[in-house]
């Protein structure tokens, strides 16, 4: 498969937000967890296009590993964006935001690209926190916000897909330093020297999923 | 005396044969304990905590997508994280980079031994603790650490990987034979992906199940709950697993440890800048309390009791079932922090009971506001604004204001740092063990600073 560029994502947020059915959601189902268990596959992984290029999404859940804390620590490493979950429908999770930021902005490269998802828009009439409050605090923190629902699948392509733009961004203006691994950021394997000019293999690729 | 740091398990415990002969001596000196004998007692701990987790367990784990209402899985994780945590505190109760860097090396051997053991969830916490961001963090510290003790290091992160959902993990585990103990975390993880990417039906209609769905769940949890059939290959002493588990509690939140090791080794300027930035507020320490796990008050009580027990075993020399005053005199050279025979003593009859002394620490516990891991309760904290004592409400005000005190700590960070407390009288009653913290008070040596 090529890609000119592949970025690995994290979903952090308290358990029950919805994280897992995000992924599944935007991955379409092509999540197919275990096949085989002794080798792994259950990464969520997808192709997107941005500004005509193949990017690869690989995509970490930390779903059912949240209480594991020194493991979780090691996902923020190596990820190059983040999605923060909360629920509209139970405030302790808009209130435990400060704490995953903290502990995200702690424990990752400092140019990780945090994305704040208010989850579950579908289910208004439950509604504990407004959106007005959702985009006051990323405004305070720097983050990028959107309302989705994994139900409906309102705005989820857009979440991922922003976050991504955003990265990329960052490379262009050189924020990144792609050469190294740990930002969570590879060179696609048949693009030894993608650039801001553009890679000349990037646009062949048929853009495979997974 | 001496005031150097001292851990309450830093001591020589010998084990009492049947015939009253001694049998074994296992030295409970930290820097002394061979990391092949800490392995095995962590192995001995965890696995027993495994062992107990029933399929129930992980039903509700699944289902709820938390542990609320699962005191068993929930004291799995606790001891999980509590080895971590333990770790990193072991590594930054020390002074110098040198000594920091012994302790790391001495963690990787006990890694190196629970790899033998196939001991991977051990193994993962071990790891987890050194690779944490409070100790990869301490350059000058690793530049201590040799490069065979980093070869053995890399290699075990690497196999931990969480590249390709744990491959190489997986790999691995599937080739173990006898005695093995899963990495939890990550079959939990595949125990939730499975239940939140399949249906459990596929007609519900016609009440047909997911047979693919029921195969692949059973497969993981088989996998799981053979390895808890297995004993492990080891033998343990239980005093020292009696200390171990109230040390391995520690409830104390990433925060406080984080600012340990930045007091340990301070940030360079240049990325001091970074962090600065208006993106990164600091939490109140309140909100990293609200989330912070709280002990099982019951289960303390235990612990508690049970480590009584092993200190009466060792010295109760008599026999009789109290600590007279000379008795009380070796306890007290190893357990520096605790507070005069008198305070223990509560019916004032000369000696302590085991009641009284299982009240003394239960009280402290509850003074320490569940925060008592026992060996380490230090607690350096910074204030950036004037905090009222939570004791006798006086203010204290300082850039570095300890209040909840391991007074040897306290007396090195005294020497270390610069640390001004302007309110004396808040802090000699601010300690957890005041009585013991006055006699450091007029230690000469404390007061130099």
């Amino acid at each position: 498969m090529a890609y000119a560029y592949l970025f690995k994502y994290i979903i952090i947020g308290d358990t029950g937000v919805g994280k897992s059915c995000l992924l599944l959601q935007f991955t379409d189902k092509r999540f197919q967890p275990v096949h085989d268990l002794t080798i792994g596959v259950e990464f969520g992984a997808r192709m997107i296009t941005i500004d005509g290029k193949q990017i690869k999404l690989q995509i970490w859940d930390t779903a059912g590993q949240e209480s594991f804390r020194s493991i979780t620590r090691s996902y923020y490493r190596g990820a190059a964006g983040a999605l923060l979950v909360y629920d509209i429908t139970r405030r302790d999770t808009f209130n435990h935001l400060t704490t995953w930021l903290e502990d995200a902005r702690q424990h990752s490269n400092s140019n990780m690209v945090i994305m704040l998802i208010a989850n579950k828009s579908d289910l208004e009439s439950r509604r504990e926190v407004k959106k007005e409050e959702g985009e006051a605090f990323a405004r305070e923190h720097g983050l990028i916000f959107m309302e989705t629902s994994a139900k409906t699948a309102s705005n989820v392509e857009e979440a991922f897909i922003n976050t991504a733009k955003e990265i990329y961004e960052k490379i262009q203006e050189g924020v990144f330093d792609i050469n190294n691994e740990a930002n969570g950021i590879k060179i696609g394997p048949q693009n030894p020297m993608p650039g801001p000019t553009g890679p000349h293999n990037a646009g062949q690729a048929g853009g495979s999923c997974c | 005396m001496c005031y150097s740091p001292s851990y309450g398990w830093k001591r020589q415990v010998t084990q009492r044969g049947q015939g009253g002969g001694r049998i074994r001596k296992t030295s409970l000196l930290f820097d002394h304990l061979d990391p092949a004998e800490l392995a095995e007692h962590l192995t001995h701990l965890e696995f027993h905590s495994f062992s107990k987790i029933l399929f129930q367990d992980y039903h509700s784990f699944v289902l709820h997508g938390c542990t609320v209402g699962n005191p068993v899985l929930e004291r799995f994780i606790a001891l999980f994280n509590g080895v971590s945590q333990w770790i990193q505190l072991m590594v930054l109760s020390k002074h110098t980079p040198q000594q920091r860097a012994a302790v790391i090396k001495q963690f990787v051997q006990v890694a190196e031994r629970l790899l033998e053991l196939q001991n991977f969830n051990t193994l993962m916490s071990v790891v987890g603790g050194l690779s944490h961001s409070s100790i990869s963090r301490l350059k000058e510290t690793h530049s201590h650490v040799s490069a065979e003790t980093t070869k053995v290091y890399d290699s075990l992160l690497e196999l931990l990987t969480s590249s390709d959902n744990y491959s190489r993990y997986r790999r691995r585990f599937a080739f173990c034979e006898g005695f093995r103990f899963p990495a939890l975390g990550v079959h939990l993880k595949d125990l939730m992906a499975l239940h939140v990417a399949l249906s459990d039906w596929t007609d519900k209609a016609r009440g047909a199940i997911n047979v693919s769905k029921m195969r692949q769940v059973y497969k993981v949890v088989r996998e799981l709950t053979e390895a808890q059939r297995l004993e492990p290959p080891v033998k343990a002493n239980h005093d020292l697993l009696n200390l171990l588990t109230v040390s391995l509690d520690q409830y104390r939140s990433e925060e406080e440890i984080y600012q340990l090791s930045l007091q340990r080794e301070p940030r360079a300027r240049s990325s001091q800048a970074n962090i600065k930035s208006p993106q990164s507020p600091s939490p109140p320490l309140e909100e990293w309390a609200s989330l912070k796990a709280k002990p099982d008050q019951t289960l303390l009580c235990q612990h508690i009791e049970k480590m009584v027990e092993s200190v009466f075993r060792l010295f109760d020399e008599d026999g009789d079932g109290h600590i007279s005053q000379e008795e009380f005199c070796s306890v007290r050279s190893n357990f520096p922090y605790l507070c005069a025979f008198d305070e223990i003593d509560q019916n004032q009859d000369g000696k302590i009971s085991k009641q009284e002394m299982t009240s003394y620490f239960l009280k402290a516990s509850s003074v320490l506001d569940c925060k008592m891991g026992f060996i380490h309760n230090f607690c350096e904290r910074t204030f950036l604004r004037p905090v009222s004592c939570q004791h006798c409400g006086n203010l204290l005000v300082g850039s570095l204001v300890t209040n909840t005190v391991r007074t040897d700590f306290l007396l090195s960070a005294r020497k270390d740092q610069k640390v001004s407390v302007r309110s004396e009288k808040a802090l000699t009653r601010g300690g957890n063990f005041p009585s013991l913290f006055q006699d450091r008070l007029r230690n000469p040596h404390y007061q130099q600073s």
